[in-house]
């Protein structure tokens, strides 16, 4: 019944043309229908538009910040609550589509839903939050925001449909560049505060433990080193690795991060660890700040081991060799040591690889230079590797067996049958050969010719024979 | 005989255990000097070690010469770019002089390490490949077959692969190291050129070209000048330079 109502009430107020968006001006900041049209729409109708369906806008928390510090970019959509308007976006996904933020780093998207009434009507504001991070000082933009769709409503007549084009104003952000920078300074710009720990303040000599750097407040997380740590003879540090990282969505996005480090006590005794500095610039009292971790005292125990010996380079570095811690705070000292002369050393490493490949190298050229060369054959054996290649279909071995004919008579053998062959050849006083060769060729005749079948076994026991009586005949020609 | 044989292999390997727990000693009891000479004897013999190159440079920085201690630490780590020790060491010189943390860009590169490396034990194979690759083109052109071919194509590749990286491992920059305590960097290889720039014992520098007593040398700032050759050392493996 409600939907009914509504929308017979809103007969006649769907057509697009009764309150037009825009008259081809510059769009406002504010992309939906003016303040003006909003007042003439009421007057005349207290019902919602198509027109009214939707409206965006985008803003800025400042427009003037420092290289690197946040600039909060605020997107507002809003969607027009009544029954019987249906929006529908051009865009296939919900994912939010940021203007163009060129120069900018942009940070972590916040999306957050809430009610607003405007001109009387309930709208659905869905507000996105995004941090931006200039990269660069200058006068920097951030593009126009574009929503593109259709609204739908119902009538009397039918559907009205409305195609909106909504977009916002560009806006200009002031980057101002940082005052030189103290040393130490990574690249921090915003608030931060520092804190450290160890897993335990009673070490022992030799057993590494973990210290951890917690850094925390607004900034940009993405532009943070490793802080430098101090360093004493007393200790080593690993590579500190990221091990934690939160970021607190709100109107001022917070985050922290942890750096861990593997801390390997080389001396006993009692010591202080620290303090940890951590140097930033803060837009807020315009001037570089340093802020400090506590200091910690440890009391390291002495080794069991005898000779308080320390492996070195921590978990994973087999290479290094063992070292001597020295008491009276000089260096360690290095107590194992590959001392093979580097010319011994390389020498022998030189002659092992290097006769393998020549002996390889040589006799892989002289494979090649006689496969190439056909010169392997006073034996025969270049003669069966054909033969038995031949062998595979009864075509090719009748060719190869006519070819070796023709190379150990050095006659051209054209235009005679089988049977004249065999003959010509018993004539030449090969016996035995011409007719263990004419059987050869009669079986390959009648596989082509016959349609005979043959296995390839029977093909090959064909080669062998006939490879045999060529190298009989052959030997016996040589000998001659 | 095979006995013999074996003793006079075992021999020289002990003498360098002795150098080396001769230094050791000397450095256990703070006589760096003493120290000092067993490592350098040992250097000298051809042993290129990490942990002695280390120790060489701990007992030339307890002994305060810190352009040789830093010259040696790098020689450590030119022999193993992993060796925490020998970071840990410069990183304690550093601590002396904050200026010594600074290292000029190339100056260590872990891939020219490695190729210099690779070369050393591969010339042999490396001159074969060479020969082996002219001798397979001759025999591809004399007698065209395809195998011949496919394998100097093969040959062609793999020649070319190899130059190519040769090209690229010439291409970084040599390391050095100032010993002197002071050194003047000139813009002109001569006594009578201006003064550029000054550096110091410890310094590291990327050495650009050679020429008799002068070298010109590229600083961590990125000026560049001539400075006498005595006034610096090579960051090289062996000592030869």
């Amino acid at each position: 019944m409600t939907v009914l109502m509504s929308t017979l009430l809103l007969l006649g107020a769907y057509a697009p043309a009764v309150v037009p968006f825009g008259d081809g001006g510059p769009p406002s900041p504010s992309a939906g229908p003016s303040a003006g049209e909003f007042q003439l729409a009421q007057a005349e109708e207290e019902l919602p538009t198509l027109e009214e369906a939707i409206f965006i806008e985008s803003s800025v928390d400042r427009n003037t910040v420092y290289l690197g510090e946040a600039v909060n970019l605020t997107l507002t959509y809003g969607q027009l609550d009544f029954r019987g308007i249906r929006v529908q976006s051009h865009y296939k996904t919900r994912r939010i589509r940021l203007p163009d933020t060129e120069g900018f780093f942009a940070g972590k998207i916040i999306e957050e839903s809430r009610k607003l009434t405007r001109d009387g009507h309930a709208y659905t504001l869905t507000v996105y939050r995004v941090p931006l991070f200039p990269t660069q000082p200058g006068a920097l933009f951030i593009g126009a925001w574009r929503w593109q769709g259709t609204a739908r409503g119902y009538t009397v007549s039918g559907a009205q449909s409305l195609q909106i084009d909504r977009s916002t104003s560009p806006l200009t952000i002031n980057v101002e560049p940082l005052p030189p920078a103290p040393a130490g300074f990574g690249g921090a710009v915003g608030r931060f505060e520092l804190d450290t720990a160890i897993a335990n303040t009673q070490l022992m000599q030799g057993v590494p433990i973990t210290y951890t750097v917690e850094i925390s407040g607004e900034g940009n997380p993405q532009s943070l080193r490793p802080p430098t740590l101090p360093q004493a003879l007393w200790y080593r540090l690993g590579d500190g690795t990221v091990t934690g990282e939160t970021e607190v969505t709100g109107t001022n996005p917070e985050f922290m991060k942890r750096y861990e480090y593997e801390l390997m006590p080389l001396q006993d005794g009692v010591f202080t660890l620290g303090p940890v500095a951590f140097t930033y610039f803060s837009p807020r009292e315009k001037q570089y700040v340093t802020t400090t971790g506590p200091v910690l005292e440890v009391t390291v125990a002495e080794s069991d081991l005898e000779e308080r010996l320390v492996v070195v380079g921590g978990v994973g570095h087999g290479e290094a060799g063992a070292l001597l811690v020295m008491d009276d705070g000089r260096l360690p000292l290095a107590t194992t040591a590959d001392l093979t002369p580097a010319s011994r050393r390389r020498g022998g490493m030189v002659y092992f690889l290097g006769i393998v490949p020549i002996g390889l190298f040589l006799v892989a050229l002289l494979v090649l230079w006689g496969l190439s060369n056909r010169r392997v054959s006073p034996d025969g054996a270049l003669r069966r590797v054909r033969l038995h290649n031949g062998a595979q279909e009864a075509a090719s071995l009748r060719g190869v067996i006519l070819a070796e004919i023709e190379q150990v008579t050095a006659t051209k053998i054209s235009g005679l049958t089988t049977m004249e062959l065999e003959a010509a050849l018993s004539s030449r006083g090969w016996g035995e050969a011409a007719c263990a060769l004419g059987a050869g060729l009669r079986a390959c005749d009648a596989v082509l010719y016959g349609g005979a079948a043959m296995a390839s076994e029977e093909l090959l026991a064909l080669a062998d024979r006939a490879a045999y009586a060529l190298d009989v005949v052959d030997s016996r020609e040589t000998g001659q | 005989m095979t006995m013999i044989f074996l003793a006079l292999l075992c021999i020289p390997g002990n003498v360098y255990d002795e150098f080396l727990e001769r230094g050791n000693d000397a450095y256990v009891d703070n006589r760096l000097d003493d120290a000092i000479q067993a490592y350098e004897e040992l250097v000298a013999s051809g042993v290129e070690s990490g942990p002695v190159f280390y120790n060489l440079a701990s007992a030339y920085y307890h002994s305060g010469d810190p352009g040789r201690a830093v010259l040696n630490y790098e020689r450590a780590l030119a022999v193993d770019p992993d060796y925490s020790p020998a970071m840990r060491g410069l990183e304690s010189v550093a601590i002396t002089s904050p200026r010594l943390s600074e290292l000029p860009a190339g100056f260590r590169s872990k891939w020219a390490h490695y190729f210099e490396r690779w070369k050393a034990w591969a010339t042999l194979p490396l001159l074969v490949l060479w020969w082996g690759f002219w001798g397979i083109l001759l025999l591809a052109v004399w007698k065209p077959t395809p195998r011949l071919r496919a394998l100097s194509i093969a040959f062609t590749c793999v020649v070319v692969l190899l130059a190519g990286l040769s090209w690229v491992a010439a291409q970084s920059p040599q390391g050095g190291v100032v010993l002197a305590k002071e050194s003047p960097l000139r813009y002109g290889p001569d006594e009578r050129d201006s003064i550029r720039a000054h550096v110091r014992a410890g310094d590291r520098v990327c050495i650009e070209h050679a020429a008799g007593l002068w070298v010109r040398v590229e600083t961590v700032a990125g000026a560049r000048g001539w400075m006498r050759r005595a006034d610096l050392a090579w960051v090289t493996r062996s000592v030869a330079r």
